[in-house]
């Protein structure tokens, strides 16, 4: 039932290797010190079924503390699955298996217990995913699940994370409606919500806004520039524009392979790989 | 002459063949339509007449009586003493003295009349003095103690002794009624024997064993059958051994259910037997063979609503920090509870209707006293039982019939409202006491 990467399109086994630049020592990695740096891959390949298909291929690459870091590149590209080995989500796929290494603070995340990792590492859904409870339930669902029980605590948890995703003046009065009773935009603004009341360090998004209108696009949008004062985001798009203007860092993926990793006004304004610069201009998609 | 038939036929347009057929055609569609409505319509009545016939033949049978009597008759014999001559001056002045009951004045009891399962009028002591001799002095025949009759024994038959040594016998069924009884019993200063009877022909102890049978069989079969779903929905992996019990437990729902009832009582009941000394099948093994039966439907209903859960979800509460154990209790189970619900449902259908296994694995004597050690019968074996005999009592099968009939309409209903109550507070709001938070 959790397969759903199962219309995973072929992975064609081109190799841009001569084309990529090599990130191995990027320029700008002087600029963070150890601390600064919230998860580094290394050398990480992922694989589906029993190895027969390679996802991601030697993914080399650093999230900076409190920056907004794009993925971007085409369907199938391996952004998304990447995005998932951050928080162990793919390990729910049957027959899906890795090499190589994702440090989350400098430790090995697999040595972290998955319900440790995800407390710490939270994750929002393409599409909204309230659970069909009360608004309070809902944003309540991790502390509880954690083990707070006092309802003090939670209500002040539930507020200040109703309030952070700026949820609690439009259904202050009724909090005791079901999640899924709510907008598009408030169901996902939830799901935000819902993340941040575990005070996680990382929160991962996967094409958070792409099931919603401008509208409601733009109110996260203005979100995920506010929670990165408290947050490192990752947030995987389709939305080429969007990375532009929300990131920090942007990741173009193609065919499985980072082609290029940079600041995104530098990866915008001046990409070095030709693949980056066709992308971004539009010549392929 | 063929050739030119063939050129006829050639010079035939589309349209003259579409005008040429067409009546044809419109009489075969009416005639398909009309037939496959006729089908139809054959279909409810045979139906209608099914449920028709056990109505009409089943409800004058179903009366309280029928249904708060056991099936086994009890008889007892009272008589007064050798000794015993009644004294003329007692005092009944607390009887009631309804109008509705005859009341004998030198014996001090009040007879009433009422109905039996077979429609016939019998008689009963409704009413004793408490200076009555029926209260303290008369004695059983066989063990010579005093026996405290109660209205569930009808008349059979009283022979009294006259003061000039003759002996006057009324049988309850006598014509005259409850007034050729008091009148006979005016004569007597003694009584010499007497029979009293319980009802029977009643369905009180097969009732009692089916509700047993039914809570027992939700006990062991809904925490198994939810379990195994939950393992094939939520842990299994897709592997070769999973698809393997998988449709093991898809073909194990179309064994006939006598196979089951074999199995439960060549095993149940020695396993019974040996950890209790119960003789023969019980409810407990009767339970069992149904949790048998039943738990492939369980499992495949239960995975089914699991399966429909969006998967979203499970992984929302995953991504959270949620263990498999919370993610189970906390999601899955709440939103597959129309499935679990639907499974019940299903499990007291079936433990109501099953006969041909709990023959076998339950017993099929109608005891008046349901115990969990002793053969019982459920409602549907008790219609086997008393069709199965030399005189089979078929207005009686068809009563209970209408109780399991209006059980299984009600379940129906209930099994088709619980979906929109389920789905109502799912999207209209949980009712739950939140209260709004300060701020």
């Amino acid at each position: 039932m959790l397969n759903l990467f199962k219309n995973k399109k072929k992975e064609n086994n081109t190799s841009l290797n001569n084309e990529m630049i090599s990130n191995d020592k990027l320029p700008y990695s002087k600029e963070y010190t150890n601390e600064q740096v919230m998860f580094e891959v290394k050398d990480f390949n992922f694989y589906y079924d029993k190895k027969s298909k390679l996802a991601l291929k030697d993914i080399n690459l650093e999230i900076f503390k409190n920056k907004v870091t794009a993925f971007i590149g085409p369907s199938g590209c391996g952004k998304s699955t990447l995005l998932r080995c951050f928080d162990r989500m793919n390990e729910l796929i049957q027959d899906s298996s890795y090499d190589g290494q994702i440090l989350y603070k400098n430790k090995e995340i697999h040595s972290f217990n998955t319900i440790e990792l995800r407390s710490k590492v939270g994750m929002v859904f393409q599409q909204p995913n309230p659970f069909p409870m009360s608004i309070y339930n809902n944003v309540a669902y991790g502390p509880k699940c954690q083990g707070l029980k006092d309802k003090k605590e939670l209500d002040k948890i539930v507020l200040n994370s109703l309030k952070d995703v700026g949820l609690y003046d439009e259904v202050s009065d009724r909090l005791n409606i079901s999640g899924s009773s709510l907008s598009g935009g408030q169901q996902q603004r939830l799901c935000i919500a819902r993340c941040i009341a575990m005070s996680p360090d990382v929160i991962l998004m996967d094409e958070p806004t792409s099931a919603l209108d401008p509208i409601a696009t733009q109110k996260i949008e203005e979100l995920i520039k506010k929670l990165k004062e408290k947050y490192t985001i990752i947030i995987v798009t389709h939305n080429m524009q969007q990375a532009a203007r929300i990131s920090d860092y942007t990741a173009f993926f193609m065919l499985g392979e980072l082609v290029e990793f940079n600041k995104t006004e530098e990866f915008f304004a001046r990409p070095k790989n030709k693949k980056s610069e066709d992308y971004i201009t539009g010549k392929f998609s | 002459m063929t050739m030119s038939k063939n050129k006829n036929n050639k010079s035939i347009s589309l349209s003259d063949i579409v005008s040429r057929n067409i009546k044809n055609r419109r009489f075969k569609d009416y005639f398909t339509n009309g037939i496959t409505s006729i089908f139809s319509f054959l279909c409810v009545l045979i139906l209608a007449l099914v449920i028709g016939y056990v109505l009409i033949e089943g409800s004058p049978y179903l009366t309280a009586n029928f249904i708060s009597t056991n099936y086994a008759q009890s008889s007892v014999t009272l008589k007064t003493d050798s000794e015993f001559v009644l004294d003329e001056n007692r005092d009944y002045s607390d009887l009631m003295r309804y109008e509705d009951t005859v009341y004998s004045d030198k014996w001090g009891i009040g007879i009433k009349t009422k109905k039996d399962n077979d429609q016939n009028d019998i008689y009963y002591i409704s009413e004793i003095s408490v200076n009555s001799p029926f209260n303290d002095e008369i004695i059983r025949a066989d063990d010579k103690s005093i026996f405290q009759i109660t209205p569930d024994f009808y008349i059979n038959y009283i022979t009294v002794k006259t003061s000039d040594g003759m002996y006057i016998t009324v049988f309850g069924n006598d014509e005259g009624g409850a007034e050729a009884i008091v009148s006979t019993l005016e004569q007597g200063i003694a009584i010499q024997d007497s029979d009293f009877k319980t009802l029977g022909g009643g369905i009180r102890s097969s009732l009692i064993t089916t509700v047993i049978l039914i809570l027992f069989t939700i006990i062991f079969s809904l925490p198994l059958g939810v379990g195994g779903a939950i393992y094939l929905a939520y842990y299994a992996k897709n592997t070769r051994l999973t698809r393997i019990l998988r449709s093991l437990v898809d073909m194990s729902s179309g064994i006939p259910s006598i196979i089951f009832g074999l199995v439960g009582a060549a095993i149940f009941i020695p396993i019974m037997s040996s950890m209790t000394g119960a003789v023969g099948g019980n409810v407990i093994t009767g339970s069992l063979t149904l949790t048998l039966i039943l738990l492939p439907t369980i499992v495949k209903t239960v995975e089914e609503s699991i399966k429909s859960i969006n998967p979203s979800l499970i992984q929302g509460s995953l991504a959270l920090g949620a263990s498999n154990f919370q993610t189970i209790f906390k999601i899955i189970i709440p939103n597959s509870l129309d499935g679990i619900l639907n499974a019940a449902i299903l499990s007291i259908g079936r433990a109501i209707g099953e006969s041909a296994a709990l023959v076998f694995a339950m017993g099929t004597l109608i005891t008046a006293a349901p115990s969990l050690t002793s053969s019982n019968t459920s409602l549907a074996v008790h219609i086997w039982y008393i069709l199965s005999g030399e005189h089979p009592a078929y207005g009686q099968a068809c009563a209970i019939s209408i109780m399991i009939l209006c059980v299984v309409l009600v379940l129906s209903i209930i099994s088709k409202v619980i979906p929109i109550l389920l789905n109502k507070r799912k999207t209209k709001g949980v009712k739950q006491n939140v209260k709004p938070i300060q701020k």
